[in-house]
């Protein structure tokens, strides 16, 4: 039977190994950012004499059909009555609507898509004009990309908990636990199996919400109305996050059927092997819909992401299940003897773990990251700041377990035994915490596309009146061509802020071109302010906005603002990834990972195909696309 | 002096004033128990301290079914249905219309246009910009009529400020002038003290 299952599974794990090889043998470099605007038909600031016979906006990413699209707007901020927007079915980067007739004025394409690569949401939007001589237009950003979800964080958090502990439970059984003959000295087979049973059960249950939470984010409503808006079906059908999601439930379920047949069936180790290579998929499977899969070097990216998840996953899982084991060791007469024995071979298991994720670590840091400002400046950068601190004390601890805990047990030092049952509990503690700032880091942009270098505050633009017995100022910010914050500070002649205004009219005509009034009516912010946002402001030029206070028992008081607006200059909106230093990380890291990943195989040599040297092998493997990959950039 | 200065602004500001600037339709249509009414400015859009009436048409509407030559069957599709509109004489005498802007309200007197059955007018002198509210009471033939035009909502215009279509120079307002005029008076009347 070990035979046969032998037979069965090192064919299946060296066909893994050649399509994970070919898979990495793409490359290019730089990554992009969520999806992007880059191009439109007609273009911002386009003046055109007819109406266009279809619009074209063209982003950096392919994009989620279902819940990518755009709109019109017309000058007073209603929907122009159009065909909707749909993805062109020969470039899935292309959204495409055909406007029909539309009459001469101004219009705000807004647009709000999904990435089909990593699931986030872009939104923003542009002018453009039909038979209009005005002047000229600019595009306005409005990204979301700085909004973070609070249960997005928590959903992913225990989401990788979950993975990483039914995938890295495995692990350890399968590379550590059963080949060693451990089993045969302590009794804790039933307790480490309801462990897996209770992973897995808690993995299916966040499977679910991470569904819920890609509704939830892809339609923009609370992750509470994602079971009612019957979206999720829709999702499910016609996304590549559905498709991936699918697959990945069919291998959950997979692993599922295994281990609620382990108990019945003879050879365990054969089928934990199978369950264990299922939970890698299903790793690869999450690393296709990452940061990483938004890298215009989807195969390398893609790689080191899974590698780098699988090695979090074995550390962490592998210490959950050997902290049971340590516990149920507690009662054996040779106790500090067994564990010496166990802590050396965990510890030769999680250096490889270690290493490859300071590797992976390294390379996914100059994707995802690129400089130290970025680093400082950005939600994901701090995330992995935190990230980072908090691996430090993890080293530590794995390097005194390494060292210390493994020669104090093995020279019988029962004290050892208590002590290396705190300094594993920390661990897992520590890792848990670091896995919340990689949910973090999986719920907000790569820092390389959200950070904006040198980017002052914008400065509003400001405007006073007297009127009547009222003081009026107003504040535009930005004071530009399109989307801005219109404020109104109305103060009373003892200076005292006006509270009660019953209405606030704030009505808008460019002063050169007959664009029509368009109108804001804002509402009271409290200490005399009364605010709203709006895209009015939709051309350069001369604008009057006229302002009316109405009050109780008061006669409205009508004033007027004169504002010259102008196009705004746009910033970066991420930095362009140079090739030259791409190579040389890639060399490095790949040389590095060529070096540890060989060390490793050549230091626990049982075979290169063994299960036990899966994470060296791999590690290997990537190092050698690295370098292959860096080599070509360079040339 | 100074005085006489100030005295010929105001007069060729309210020569000005007569100036029409335009009409546009931008009316309110309500119907009310099949009668069709139409409020809104004589002039729009209305200036403060201009001359303007409030307008109000009221139609009857009598709805006309005729059988067409070849009806199918007993549906309607076989008839075509025809709205005519019909102007009311008589409702100056039945409706009230008062207008309110700020804490201050009064009544105005609708009267009949002539030679235009259905038309009535109201004159008024908005004297300040900004949103009027009027309501409309009474009965037409023996229908209720409660009705509120509001300019901050419905489809007539605010009152906006005359700097708008003055040219080529922005004369101050009667209201300023008026302050102004009241300064000069208590300077005036310092210096007589004075000597």
């Amino acid at each position: 039977m070990k035979q046969l299952v032998r037979n069965a599974f090192v064919p299946t794990l060296r066909y893994a190994v050649c399509i994970l090889l070919l898979g990495l043998l793409v490359s290019a470099y730089s990554v992009k950012a969520h999806a992007e605007l880059v191009q439109s038909s007609p273009a911002a600031n386009a003046v055109l004499d007819a109406a266009p016979a279809e619009i074209r906006l063209t982003f950096t990413e392919p994009l989620e059909a279902s819940f990518s699209q755009f709109s019109l707007r017309s000058t007073d901020g209603s929907t122009v009555n159009t065909p909707p927007s749909a993805i062109d079915p020969d470039d899935a980067y292309t959204l495409v609507m055909l406007p029909g007739a539309l009459p001469n004025g101004v219009y705000t394409v807004s647009w709000r898509v999904v990435s089909a690569a990593d699931g986030h949401s872009t939104a923003g939007s542009f002018p453009f004009s039909i038979g209009v001589a005005i002047g000229e237009l600019t595009a306005v950003s409005d990204n979301l990309r700085g909004e973070i979800r609070a249960e997005a964080v928590v959903v992913r958090w225990t989401y990788l908990l979950y993975i990483s502990l039914t995938v890295g439970g495995l692990g350890f059984v399968v590379m550590l636990w059963l080949p060693n003959n451990l089993r045969e000295q302590v009794e804790v087979d039933g307790a480490l199996h309801k462990t897996l049973l209770g992973a897995w059960v808690l993995l299916g249950i966040t499977h679910v919400l991470m569904l819920a939470l890609q509704t939830a984010i892809s339609a923009d409503i609370p992750l509470r109305d994602t079971f009612a808006s019957g979206l999720i079906e829709r999702l499910l059908t016609v996304t590549r996050f559905g498709q991936l999601w699918i697959v990945q439930l069919i291998l959950w379920a997979a692993i599922g059927v295994i281990l609620l047949g382990v108990p019945r069936l003879g050879n365990r180790r054969g089928f934990y092997t199978a369950a264990f290579i299922l939970g890698v998929v299903f790793l690869l499977f999450h690393s296709l819909f990452s940061h990483a899969s938004a890298a215009d070097n989807e195969g390398v990216a893609v790689a080191a992401d899974w590698l780098h998840l699988s090695a979090t996953s074995l550390w962490f899982g592998g210490l959950a299940l050997l902290v049971q084991v340590i516990i149920a060791a507690r009662k054996l007469p040779n106790r500090t003897e067994f564990l010496a024995q166990l802590v050396g071979l965990f510890s030769n298991y999680a250096r490889v773990c270690v290493v490859a994720l300071i590797l992976t670590g390294i390379y996914a840091a100059w994707l995802q990251v690129g400089s130290i400002d970025a680093l400082l400046a950005t939600h994901y950068g701090r995330a992995l700041l935190v990230k980072l601190i908090m691996i430090l004390p993890l080293l530590l601890i794995g390097a005194v377990n390494l060292v210390v805990t493994h020669r104090s047990l093995s020279d019988g030092k029962l004290v050892w035994t208590g002590r290396l049952q705190a300094l594993v509990s920390t661990e897992i503690a520590l890792i848990g915490g670091l896995i919340v700032a990689v949910g973090f880091m999986t719920s907000t942009a790569p820092a390389r596309t959200a950070f904006v270098p040198d980017t002052p505050a914008p400065e509003p633009m400001v405007e006073t009146a007297s009127v009547d017995d009222l003081d009026l100022r107003l504040e535009v910010l930005p004071g530009v061509v399109g989307e801005n914050r219109f404020s109104l500070l109305v103060t009373g002649a003892d200076g005292l802020p006006i509270e009660d205004a019953t209405l606030i009219r704030m009505r808008f005509n460019h002063q050169r071109q007959d664009l029509g009034e368009s109108e804001l009516r804002p509402t009271h912010e409290g200490a005399g302010v009364y605010s709203i946002s709006g895209a009015n402001l939709s051309v350069a030029g001369d604008w009057r906005v006229r302002v009316s206070v109405q009050r109780p028992n008061e006669f409205d008081a009508v004033t007027t603002f004169n504002l010259t607006i102008e196009t705004p200059t746009l910033p970066e909106t991420s930095t362009p990834t140079p090739n030259v230093v791409g190579a040389v990380i890639l060399l490095l890291v790949g040389s590095l990972a060529v070096a540890f990943g060989g060390f490793f195989i050549a230091r626990n040599w049982g075979g290169l195909l063994h299960i036990r040297n899966l994470p060296a092998l791999s590690l290997l493997i990537l190092g050698l696309v690295m370098i292959a990959g860096g080599a070509m950039s360079a040339v | 002096m100074v005085a006489n200065k100030a005295v010929r602004f105001v007069l060729v500001g309210l020569l000005l004033m007569l100036v029409i600037v335009g009409v546009v339709s931008a009316h309110e249509h309500r119907q009310v128990e099949g009668y069709e009414l139409v409020f809104g400015w004589e002039i729009e859009p209305a200036f403060a301290a201009q001359m303007n009436q409030i307008t109000l048409r009221v139609n009857a509407i009598a709805e006309e079914s005729e059988a067409t030559e070849e009806p199918e069957g007993d549906h309607v599709e076989g008839e075509e249905h025809h709205e005519e509109l019909m102007g009311v004489t008589g409702a100056e005498a039945t409706l009230q219309l008062e207008v309110t802007f700020g804490d201050q309200t009064r009544s105005l007197t609708l009267r009949p246009a002539w030679r235009d059955p259905g038309y009535y007018i109201a004159d008024i002198m908005p004297t300040r910009a900004g949103d009027y509210v009027f309501h409309l009471t009474g009965n037409i033939n023996g229908v209720e009529v409660d009705e509120t035009f509001d300019s901050s909502v419905d489809s007539f215009s605010t009152v906006e400020l005359l700097e708008d279509v003055q040219f080529p120079q922005v004369l101050p307002s009667t209201l300023d002038l008026l302050a102004r005029i009241e300064a000069l008076e208590a300077q005036i009347a310092e210096l007589t003290a004075g000597s």
